[in-house]
């Protein structure tokens, strides 16, 4: 059955990022898939409370805010599954006793929201110069009520889906896998695997999903790169 | 000798050396660069330079936040007057503590009174994880001010710290070109803020806007820009 | 010589009290490096888990679970309300775990804490598809029952979620609704409490929570072995064995083969607890 916006199966939806948009933090990002569009900011490092501070790290502060509407419990299940994703990728023991505040806003939520969330996080925490371990890159996955596997679902997609599925995976991870190593080799860094599925089913969309995310690293590699040839031109040439 | 790849982080830097030097000699790992694991990799995005001679690796990368390095120079505002000293904000996480004896030839009796809101040229002294950063006003090894200290007057903005750090070089296209057009005086500070100081208000809004433009201008576009900006003053 | 021998034996429990006190990740090492846990359990192995229906009378339906310390009371209140306009035809199921003081000190009173906000919503996005909430409507468009579902701690020792989970499948089990109609005339509803019908849940769920503890995976892991875990994997499964969720959050990346494992372990799970359920 083709998909109603003409996509094969594992075609993912046009991306498009800019790099540091908003000029009054230290980092931002848009990145956006098809019509789904998140904005992330990021602080750091800042000042951090009294109250909160930890003395062998920085403290990790996730807000997401939806598209429309007042924030509740759903934003704080967006934010935990972000700072999650991101505790140990951001090297938090270089900025002892400061915060690394993240700053989330979704634009549009056409389905893949929380795989743009998370890959808007890590562009915008690479332009804040935050110190990381590895990049991050998240890509979602639906198996339909026919049984086909669809990746990047919109919203539409996903509601009439028999089960979603969201990975994230560190870049090095996404490397090995890309040189011949097997998806069975890799570790994601974040699973949400929900709905009626089967263990085939899951891993199924494993690999969609990984073969997803390696195009959406390389995506954010070219933009990131783009970003630091223009800005640094006079200092390389 | 000069590299001109890109990094991003995650990326392995292969630190093998071109000369058959033992293997367990020691490498220095500048900013952007960390031992991740058992391997070298870059942990911010940017150009990865390396000194092969030093065997020396690091990454100079564009950010908006300052992280105090000690003797970096930075401009500051300070905010509060305590007991030993100011407190000044250079745009670092935690705000600098600058001693009340800290400027050329400050003895307890006579020493410079600066109110809040007052703009300072320092050098950072103390720049470690867990004390709160410290600056002065003269460089403590000679005794001499060696052009810190109170800077009156003038004008401060912000910049990434990126073209602060080209700005810093005597040789910055932009502020050449601007020198040979008009007087001036600017203090850049590594904490991405400079201070520019001239006979008229328009002066200063055209050098701070000439500044601001260089961002992602070469040495040949740079000096176009200011040419055209000087033409219509 | 019996003095002498009991002061050593006070001193030695004395040492590994304060060892567990004073560093308590070393202490956790010890027995994981040992292919055992503190509490004597083999990685794979889940607390004693007791399933009892119908605990609060007050209430709908109700239930109350104990996995090991860790203790939960679960109560549905149904009430009638309109129904949304995008959606007539059926009800709401909403969720609250509630992580007070009460249940442990790392809970502080006030705000529900982002812990208790995450399991809630976690909860209610299971079981969004487990009830159907068409059979809660009363009258397409004019009035359908919404049950609130209270999941309250009352002592916490770790693994809230399978708890909570195991709550509420129990208390949806136990919940009656008396048979209710809508009189167009003045547009009242009037129950009938004599008439009391069960809710058919499209599927059981039964969860199962692991931890990675340094590089240990354990299951079910106690407030202490929590406290060092930062990765945890939730794998929850259908009365026909089918997958619900596998939810992996947390700081350390899993291997797929890890996951797998977690998988299997919970069908073992699954067939242990639909006993007891």
């Amino acid at each position: 059955m083709p998909r109603p916006d003409r996509r094969e199966n594992d075609q993912i939806r046009a991306l498009h990022s800019i790099l540091g948009l908003l000029n009054r933090v230290d980092g931002s990002a848009q990145f956006s898939a098809g019509s789904t569009s998140v904005y992330c900011g990021v602080y750091g490092p800042v000042d951090v409370k009294v109250y909160d501070e930890k003395l062998d790290r920085a403290v990790i502060e996730v807000k997401f805010r939806p598209a429309a509407g007042v924030s509740g419990t759903k934003d704080r299940w967006v934010e935990s599954a972000v700072r999650g994703t991101f505790e140990r990728e951001i090297l938090a023991q270089m900025h002892p006793r400061t915060l690394i505040q993240i700053n989330i806003q979704a634009r549009e939520d056409d389905g893949s929201a929380d795989a743009a969330a998370i890959n808007a996080t890590t562009m915008a925490l690479v332009d804040a110069g935050v110190p990381l371990r590895d990049m991050v890159a998240a890509a979602s996955c639906a198996v339909l009520a026919d049984g086909a596997a669809v990746v990047d679902p919109t919203l539409e997609e996903a509601a009439a889906a028999q089960s979603v599925h969201t990975f994230a995976f560190a870049g090095s991870d996404i490397g090995r896998a890309g040189s011949g190593g097997a998806s069975g080799s890799t570790s994601p860094v974040y699973v949400d695997s929900r709905g009626d599925f089967s263990v085939a089913d899951y891993d199924r969309c494993y690999d969609l999903c990984l073969r997803s995310a390696q195009r959406v690293l390389a995506f954010m590699r070219t933009a990131i790169e783009g970003k630091i040839a223009k800005e640094s031109q006079i200092s390389v040439v | 000798m000069a590299e001109t790849k890109v990094v991003l982080p995650g990326d392995i830097i292969d630190t093998s050396l071109d000369s058959d030097e033992e293997e367990s000699s020691v490498l220095r790992l500048g900013p952007g660069v960390a031992q991740i694991d058992e391997q070298v990799s870059a942990v911010a995005a940017g150009v990865l330079h390396s000194d092969n001679e030093k065997k020396q690796w690091w990454v100079v990368s564009n950010k908006r936040r300052y992280v105090p390095a000690e003797g970096e120079p930075v401009v500051g505002v300070v905010v509060a007057r305590h007991g030993e000293g100011y407190r000044v904000d250079i745009g670092s996480a935690q705000g600098a503590l600058l001693p009340l004896l800290a400027f050329e030839g400050a003895t307890k009796r006579n020493k410079p009174n600066l109110a809040v809101g007052t703009v300072v040229y320092a050098r950072v002294a103390v720049a470690n994880s867990v004390m709160d950063p410290e600056i002065e006003c003269y460089n403590s090894h000679t005794g001499k001010s060696e052009g810190y200290g109170e800077l009156a007057g003038g004008f401060m903005f912000k910049c990434s710290l990126g073209l602060a750090r080209r700005l810093i070089d005597s040789k910055a296209p932009v502020l050449n070109a601007l020198g040979s057009g008009i007087p001036f005086e600017v203090a850049v500070g590594l904490n991405g803020r400079v201070w520019i100081n001239t006979e008229a208000p328009a002066t200063t809004v055209l050098i701070a806007n000439a500044i601001k433009n260089s961002e992602f201008l070469d040495a040949k576009q740079c000096r176009q820009m200011v040419k055209e900006l000087l033409e219509k003053q | 010589m019996d003095m002498d021998d009991t002061s050593e034996q006070q001193q030695v429990a004395f040492a590994m009290h304060t060892f567990e006190r004073i560093h308590h990740t070393e202490f956790q090492r010890r027995f994981l490096s040992q292919n055992t846990r503190h509490d004597g359990r083999a990685f794979s192995q889940f607390r004693a888990t007791h399933v009892t229906k119908g605990t609060v009378s007050t209430a709908q339906g109700s239930s109350t679970v104990r996995i090991g310390n860790t203790t939960v009371v679960c109560g549905i209140k149904a009430e009638v309300s309109e129904p949304d306009v995008k959606t007539p035809n059926e009800g709401y199921l909403v969720t609250n775990v509630e992580l007070s003081p009460m249940c442990s000190a790392r809970f502080r009173p006030g705000a529900p804490s982002d812990e208790a906000q995450v399991a809630s919503e976690h909860i209610h996005r299971l079981f969004g598809k487990a009830v159907d909430l068409a059979t809660l409507c009363i009258e397409s468009g004019q009035a359908v029952w919404s049950l609130s579902a209270d999941i309250v701690c009352l002592k916490y020792d770790g693994n809230i979620l399978d708890t909570a989970i195991l709550a509420l499948v129990a208390a949806l089990e136990d919940l009656r609704l008396p048979e209710a109609q809508l009189d167009s005339a003045t547009g009242v509803v009037s129950a009938d409490r004599t008439i009391a019908r069960q809710l058919t849940l499209r599927k059981r769920l039964f969860p199962a929570t692991f931890a990675l503890v340094d590089t240990y995976l354990v299951a079910d892991a106690d407030d202490a072995e929590e406290q060092l875990a930062t990765t945890s994997v939730l794998v929850v499964l259908d009365d026909s064995g089918r997958l619900a969720n596998i939810w992996k959050r947390g700081a350390c990346p899993v291997s797929n083969e890890t996951i797998h494992q977690c998988i299997e372990s919970a069908v073992e799970r699954a067939e242990t607890i639909s006993k007891t359920l």
